[in-house]
C-alpha cells in the first residue's frame, strides 16, 4: 500500500517510543493491575476500581491507557501532527482519486453525522475519522501500526473474510457497514471476487481513502456514505450484511436501529455477521478492565455494547440461528477456564445470524 | 444516613486514575523521554552513517555550527522543545471526556 505521507525518521522513532509505552501497558502494568484487582476480593466493579487505585501498577496502567494514545496522535512527533502539516497535499490526493471511477464513490454531503460520532472523539482522535483528509490518513496509519492484531499471527481481516465465506458462500450482494478506510471491505471483495461489495460509512474522508486504496489494488468496490441506521438500499436486496468493529462505536438505540435496517435490506435467509468486541472473558475483572478501556480510550459504547443481550436483540429484529462466539484471538485453556490472559488484549467476538 | 455507593462510571470518569498533579508531571516526563528516545535514534543513525565511511573532525563541526541553517534550527527548536515539554503540564488531557456516553441506552 503506498504511503502518501511517510513519517520522518524522527516521527517513526517517536512512534516506536509510544509503542514501547504501550508494551508496558499491555504487559507489566496490566499484570500488576490484575494482581491488584484480584486482591480486592470483590465481584463489585466499583469496589475493584477503588481498591486497584491503591496500586502503582494500576495508576501507571490507567495513565498509559489514556495518555500514550494522546502522545501517539498529538505528541510533538505524533501522527496527527505529522498529517496536519501535509493536510493540503493529502486532501488533493483524495480529491484526485475521487475523479477515477466516480461511479464507485457515492458521497452524501447532506448526511447529518450522528452526535455519538461527532461528540465522542473516538480513540481520543479529535475530529475522529470524519472531519478531513488528515484525519483519514492518521486513522489509517495509526490503526495499522497499533492494532492488537499485530500481536496475533492471523490477521483479523482473514478471520472476517473466512467467516463470511462460511456464512454465505454464494453471496452475490454484500454490504460492509462502518467500513472506515475499507480494510474489511477489501478482505470481503478478495474472498468474493464475483460479488457486488459495498462499503458503507458515515465519514466521507475515510470513504475517499477506502476508494483510493481499492483503486490501487484493482478491486471493484462501491463506497457509499450513509448511516447504518438508515441504509439507502432496497428491501431484500442483500445476501450478506457484515460489519467489522462497528457496533462498539454505537449506542444501544442506534445498534437496534441498525439491526432492523440490516434485516430489512437482507433477503430472507441472508446472512448477518458482526465482528467486534462483545464477549469479555475474565469475569468481573475482565468486565472492569473493559469498562476502563471504554472510558479512557473514548470508546464508551464498548461498555454499553458488551451489556446488550445480542441474542435477544437480533431475534427481536427478525433474525434466527444466532451464534455468538469468541473468534480472535483463539482463547487458550486458561482463558476458556475463566481466567484472564497473561497480557492485555481484546477478544473479538463473531456474531452470526440468518434473516428469518 | 446510608453512604451512597460509588458509581463505576463516575469513578472511571476521573480519567487516568492518579492525582491531577502527578498526571501533569507524568506527561512532562514522558514528553521529555520521547525527545530522548528520538535523540538516541538520531545518534544511532549518525553513528552508523559515520561507521560506514564518513568522518567528522573539529573543523567540519565548527563549519556546520556556523551555517545559517543551524542557527535557524536552534531558533525553531528552542520554542518547539520547550513547548512540547510543558504542554502536558498546562493541558494534561487534550481529549474530551466521553464517559457520559457510557450511560447511553
Amino acid at each position: 500500500m503506498p504511503n502518501e505521507a511517510p513519517l520522518s525518521f524522527e516521527a517513526t522513532a517517536f512512534q516506536c517510543f509510544v509503542r514501547g509505552l504501550r508494551g508496558v501497558w499491555r504487559d507489566e502494568a496490566y499484570r500488576g493491575t490484575v494482581a491488584a484487582a484480584e486482591s480486592a476480593g470483590s465481584e463489585e466493579l466499583p469496589e475493584i476500581e477503588r481498591r486497584a487505585r491503591e496500586s502503582p501498577a494500576y495508576r501507571l496502567y490507567s495513565w498509559l491507557e489514556r495518555h500514550s494514545q494522546q502522545f501517539k496522535y498529538y505528541g510533538r512527533y505524533g501522527v496527527v501532527r505529522w498529517m496536519e502539516q501535509r493536510k493540503d497535499m493529502l486532501g488533493k490526493v483524495l480529491q484526485e482519486a475521487a475523479q477515477r471511477h466516480p461511479e464507485r464513490l457515492v458521497l452524501d454531503p447532506k448526511l447529518a453525522l450522528p452526535d455519538y460520532v461527532t461528540q465522542v472523539d473516538t480513540h481520543q482522535h479529535g475530529g475522529g475519522i470524519w472531519s478531513d483528509a488528515c484525519d483519514a490518513f492518521a486513522y489509517e496509519t495509526s490503526s495499522s501500526a497499533y492494532s492488537f492484531s499485530l500481536f496475533n499471527p492471523r490477521s483479523p481481516m482473514a478471520v472476517y473474510a473466512e467467516a463470511a465465506l462460511a456464512l454465505a458462500p454464494q453471496a452475490k450482494t454484500i454490504l460492509d457497514l462502518g467500513c472506515t478506510s475499507g480494510g474489511s471491505t477489501r478482505a470481503l471483495k478478495r474472498a468474493f471476487p464475483g460479488a457486488r461489495v459495498d462499503g458503507i460509512d458515515v465519514a466521507a474522508p475515510t470513504l475517499m481513502l477506502a476508494h483510493l486504496r481499492s483503486l490501487e489494488e484493482g478491486l471493484e468496490i462501491h463506497w457509499r456514505q450513509a448511516n447504518a441506521e438508515k441504509l439507502p438500499y432496497e428491501d431484500g436486496s442483500a445476501d450478506l450484511v457484515a460489519s467489522h468493529w462497528l457496533y462498539h462505536e454505537m449506542p444501544p438505540a442506534a445498534v437496534r436501529r441498525s439491526l432492523r435496517e440490516a434485516r430489512r435490506v437482507l433477503k430472507k435467509g441472508g446472512g448477518f455477521m458482526a465482528y467486534d468486541m462483545y464477549l469479555v472473558p475474565g469475569g468481573a475483572i475482565g468486565r472492569w478492565l473493559q469498562a476502563g478501556y471504554a472510558a479512557r480510550n473514548n470508546e464508551p459504547f464498548a461498555h454499553t455494547y458488551a451489556g446488550m443481550d445480542m441474542q435477544a436483540e437480533l431475534e427481536a429484529a427478525g433474525f434466527s440461528g444466532v451464534e455468538i462466539r469468541v473468534a480472535h484471538p483463539e482463547p487458550d485453556a486458561k482463558v476458556r477456564a475463566g481466567s484472564l490472559p497473561d497480557f492485555r488484549t481484546h477478544f473479538m467476538t463473531m456474531i452470526t445470524a440468518c434473516a428469518a | 444516613m446510608e453512604e451512597k455507593k460509588p458509581d463505576l462510571i463516575d469513578e472511571l470518569g476521573k480519567l487516568g486514575g492518579g492525582d491531577p498533579e502527578s498526571t501533569r508531571l507524568m506527561g512532562v516526563i514522558v514528553a521529555l523521554a520521547g525527545e530522548v528516545f528520538v535523540l538516541k535514534a538520531q545518534v544511532e543513525r549518525l553513528t552508523r552513517a559515520l561507521e560506514a565511511g564518513g568522518t567528522v573532525d573539529a573543523q567540519r563541526l565548527a563549519a556546520a555550527a556556523a551555517q545559517d541553517g543551524m542557527t535557524k534550527w536552534l531558533e525553531a527548536e528552542e520554542a518547539a522543545f520547550s513547548r512540547s515539554l510543558t504542554a502536558p503540564y498546562l493541558d494534561p488531557d487534550v481529549s474530551v471526556n466521553a464517559t457520559r456516553w457510557m450511560r447511553a441506552k
